[in-house]
C-alpha cells in the first residue's frame, strides 16, 4: 500500500518536473532570457526608448519561458491567451491604431512652414531600397526582403505591419531588429552625420520656421490623405490613420477623441505590441542564421537612411540661396524614428553651436519620414503582397 | 433652407444604404463551377451522386443568399429554385463557397433544387428581386463529360480567368489546384538586383512628398499673401489716422494704457504666502477607534 502511495507521488512528481522550466530548457531559451535582459537594462540604465524596450524586453523573457509544448501557454499554440493578443500583430492590427495616436499627437506645423523638407523625408527611404538590394543579394526571396527593407524606415509599427503582410515567419526578428535600432539612433547616426558634413556645413543657421494658420494645420490631413492614398491606395490603413489622427487634433473640435488617440489608446496598444512582439521572439523560431541576417541588414539599411539623407541635403544646398540653406546636420531626421533622430541632429548642432537650435527644423523632415516610409510600404505592399 | 436640403438628402442617403450594401453583396458572388455528370464523384449528404453547382463569395464580407434564385431557364418557375431564408448555412463567408445539388426533387433541403443541370445548357444567380441576373454560365451539353466539372480557371498568372473544364473536380474549394508562382517572386524573376523596385519606389515616394510640398508651397505662399495684406491695410489705417468709423491712433494707445492697466491689475498668483504647518493635534474623531467600534451594550442590574 505504501509502496504504491510512494510510487504515485513519486511518478507524479516527476510528471510535475518534467512539466517545468527547468526541465525543458535550452541554450536558446538561456540566450533569448539575456537578450531580454539586456533589453530591460538598456532602457532603465540609459533610457533608451523605455516605452518601447520595456514592454519588448519583458516580452522576450516571457515568450522564452520553456514549457511543455500543447498546454495552450506559448505565443504560438492555437487558443492560449498570448496567442489571442499575438493576434493583432499577425493580422497588422495594432500598427494602424499606433498610427492614430501618432497623428494625434504630431504637430506638422514645421514641415507645413517648410515644405521643402518633406523631401529630406523621402530621400532617407533610400535605406529601405538599399536594404531590399543587398537581401536580394544575399538570397533572401522578394518578399523577405522587401519586409527586412523597411527596418531602414525607422518605424517600428510600419516595419510590424509590412512583415506582417509580406514575411510573418520573420517578423519578430524584423520588429525587434527596428525597435532596437530606433533605440540605438543616438549611437548610431552621429558619426555618419560628422562624417558627411564640413564644420562649416555644420554652422549653417536656418531660417526661423512662420506661424501655421490653423486652416493650413486643419487642410494638411485632408489633403496629406488624398494625394498619398490616391498614389498608393495599399499604404491606406496607415496613412488614413495617421492623418485621422492629425484631424481629430488640428479640427479643434474633437479634443476629447485627440486625447483619447493620442494617450490611453495609443499606450494601450503599444504595451500589446511591445509584450506580443518581444515574445513571439521564441527561441525556436527567433535563433535562426535569417535572424542574423536580418539584424545585420537592419544596421545597413539605417546607415544608408542616415547617409542618404545628410547627402541629400547637401545636394539641395547646391541649389538653394544663402539664407534659404538647410542645415544638413537635419539630413539624419528623414527616418522616421520620432523624434529621437531630430533630437539628435539639436543635439550634434548644439555641440558646434551652442545657439543653433535645429529641433524645430528637423522635426520637419523627421514626420515627413513617417508619411515617407509609410508610402514605401504601400508600395511594397503593392509589387509584393 | 439649406438644413432642409442637407437633412433630405442625408435621409435619402440612409434609405439608399441598405439597397446598396445589398446590391454589393450579392455582386460579390458568382457560379464558380458546376458538375453535370456525376458518376464517380462528390456525393451529396444522403449519399447520392447529383449534378452540382458551387457559389463563391469573391468579396471580403459574408453575404447571405437567402431569397436569391438559382434557375435554368430564366422566367420559368418549375426549372427555378429560391434558396429558402432562415438557413445560416447561406451566408458565405469571405473567400467562401457553398454547393447546390441539383437533383431534380428540391425538397431535400436548402441545398437541393429542384431542377437537374441536364436539360438547358443555362445556369442563372438571380438577385431576390427576381429580376437583375446577378450572374449566369452557358455550357454545351453535348459536350459534358461524366465527372469533368467545368468552371473559372486561372490558366496563367496574371491572366484572367476563362470558363472551361477543369483539372480536378474541386466542389467547396479553389478550382485552381496548380500552384502559381507568388507575384513577388514574380517580381524577382524580372528584377533580380531589385534596381527597378527602388528606382520605381523611390519615384512614387518622392512623388507623394512633391505633391505635398508644391500643394503646401503654394498654400503657404497664399497664407503669407494673405497676412501681409493685413499688415499692410491696418498700417495704412494707421497712417491716414482715420478711415470712416475705425478709431484714430490716439484712440487706440488709450486702448492699449487701458487693457495694460487692467491687465495689471490681473494676478494670479496673489502676494500672501500660504504655508502649510503641520497640525498637531492629538485628537481627532475621523481617527478615533471609538466611533466604529459596536458599542457594548449597557448591563442593567435588577434591583
Amino acid at each position: 500500500m505504501e509502496t504504491g502511495f510512494f510510487s504515485f507521488l513519486g511518478g507524479n512528481l516527476a510528471e510535475f518536473i518534467g512539466f517545468t522550466g527547468f526541465a525543458n530548457v535550452t541554450w536558446g531559451h538561456l540566450i533569448m532570457i539575456v537578450v531580454g535582459l539586456f533589453f530591460i537594462a538598456l532602457a532603465i540604465v540609459k533610457r533608451f526608448e523605455p516605452m518601447l524596450l520595456i514592454p519588448i524586453g519583458f516580452g522576450i523573457l516571457v515568450g522564452n519561458i520553456p514549457f511543455f509544448p500543447g498546454l495552450q501557454i506559448g505565443i504560438y499554440e492555437d487558443g492560449s491567451v498570448l496567442n489571442y493578443l499575438y493576434f493583432g500583430v499577425l493580422k497588422g492590427l495594432y500598427p494602424p491604431l499606433i498610427f492614430l495616436g501618432i497623428g494625434a499627437m504630431t504637430d506638422f506645423s514645421a514641415l507645413i512652414s517648410n515644405p521643402k523638407l518633406m523631401l529630406i523625408g523621402a530621400a532617407a527611404q533610400f535605406g529601405i531600397f538599399g536594404a531590399y538590394m543587398i537581401a536580394l543579394a544575399l538570397g533572401f526571396s522578394a518578399s523577405e526582403a522587401g519586409a527586412i527593407g523597411i527596418i531602414g524606415g525607422a518605424d517600428g509599427p510600419t516595419a510590424i505591419f509590412l512583415s506582417s503582410k509580406l514575411a510573418p515567419d520573420l517578423m519578430g526578428a524584423i520588429a525587434v531588429s527596428a525597435y532596437s535600432y530606433m533605440a540605438l539612433v543616438p549611437v548610431i547616426q552621429p558619426p555618419i552625420m560628422r562624417l558627411l558634413t564640413t564644420p562649416k556645413e555644420r554652422l549653417i543657421r536656418m531660417r526661423p520656421p512662420r506661424v501655421v494658420s490653423q486652416t493650413e494645420k486643419v487642410l494638411f490631413p485632408i489633403i496629406g490623405l488624398l494625394l498619398t492614398c490616391f498614389l498608393v491606395p495599399s499604404g491606406l490603413p496607415l496613412l488614413g490613420m495617421l492623418f485621422f489622427g492629425n484631424l481629430l487634433k488640428e479640427s479643434g473640435v474633437t479634443k476629447r477623441l485627440a486625447n483619447t488617440a493620442s494617450g490611453p489608446m495609443i499606450d494601450i496598444v503599444t504595451i500589446l505590441i511591445g509584450l506580443t512582439v518581444g515574445a513571439s521572439t521564441q527561441a525556436t523560431t527567433f535563433l535562426t542564421v535569417k535572424s542574423v541576417g536580418i539584424f545585420m541588414l537592419g544596421a545597413i539599411s539605417f546607415v544608408i537612411a542616415t547617409a542618404a539623407g545628410v547627402l541629400f541635403v547637401k545636394i539641395l544646398n547646391l541649389f538653394l540661396k544663402e539664407g534659404n540653406k538647410i542645415n544638413p546636420l537635419i539630413g539624419n531626421a528623414g527616418v522616421s524614428a520620432v523624434p529621437d533622430s531630430a533630437r539628435v541632429s539639436q543635439e550634434i548642432g548644439l555641440r558646434y553651436d551652442r545657439t543653433n537650435y535645429l529641433l524645430m527644423h528637423a522635426m520637419g523632415p523627421n514626420v515627413a519620414g513617417v508619411i515617407g516610409s509609410a508610402v514605401a510600404a504601400g508600395v511594397l505592399l503593392g509589387f509584393l503582397g | 433652407m439649406g438644413r432642409l436640403i442637407i437633412r433630405k438628402t442625408l435621409v435619402w442617403l440612409v434609405c439608399l444604404c441598405p439597397a446598396v450594401l445589398w446590391a454589393q453583396g450579392m455582386k460579390d458572388i458568382r457560379i464558380n463551377e458546376i458538375l453535370v455528370k456525376n458518376v464517380d464523384s462528390y456525393e451529396d449528404d444522403y449519399g447520392h451522386r447529383v449534378g452540382w453547382v458551387e457559389l463563391f463569395n469573391s468579396g471580403y464580407s459574408n453575404v447571405n443568399v437567402a431569397g436569391s434564385y438559382l434557375s435554368i431557364d430564366f422566367g420559368n418557375k418549375s426549372m427555378t429554385y429560391k434558396i429558402p431564408k432562415n438557413d445560416p448555412r447561406t451566408i458565405i463567408p469571405p473567400q467562401g463557397y457553398v454547393v447546390f445539388f441539383a437533383d431534380g426533387i428540391g425538397s431535400k433541403g436548402t441545398f437541393y433544387t429542384n431542377f437537374t443541370l441536364d436539360q438547358t445548357g443555362r445556369l442563372y444567380l438571380i438577385d431576390a428581386n427576381g429580376r437583375t441576373v446577378v450572374d449566369s454560365v452557358r455550357y454545351d451539353l453535348s459536350a459534358m463529360k461524366e465527372d469533368q466539372s467545368i468552371g473559372w480557371k486561372v490558366e496563367a498568372a496574371g491572366v484572367d480567368p476563362v470558363w472551361t473544364e477543369l483539372d480536378a473536380t474541386t466542389p467547396g474549394a479553389v478550382n485552381d489546384v496548380v500552384e502559381f508562382e507568388s507575384k513577388a517572386e514574380l517580381f524577382r524573376q524580372h528584377d533580380p538586383k531589385g534596381f527597378i523596385m527602388s528606382i520605381t519606389a523611390m519615384s512614387v515616394v518622392f512623388l507623394a512628398l512633391i505633391l505635398l510640398y508644391l500643394v503646401f508651397k503654394q498654400v503657404g505662399k497664399s497664407h503669407v499673401k494673405r497676412a501681409k495684406n493685413k499688415a499692410a491695410a491696418s498700417a495704412a489705417v494707421a497712417a491716414t489716422g482715420s478711415s470712416g468709423d475705425a478709431p484714430n491712433g490716439e484712440i487706440i494707445a488709450a486702448i492699449a494704457i487701458a487693457l495694460k492697466k487692467y491687465e495689471e491689475d490681473l494676478h494670479d498668483i496673489e502676494s500672501t504666502v500660504l504655508t502649510i504647518n503641520r497640525v498637531a493635534k492629538a485628537y481627532s474623531p475621523w481617527s478615533s477607534k471609538i466611533y466604529s467600534m459596536v458599542q457594548a451594550p449597557e448591563r442593567k442590574s435588577r434591583r
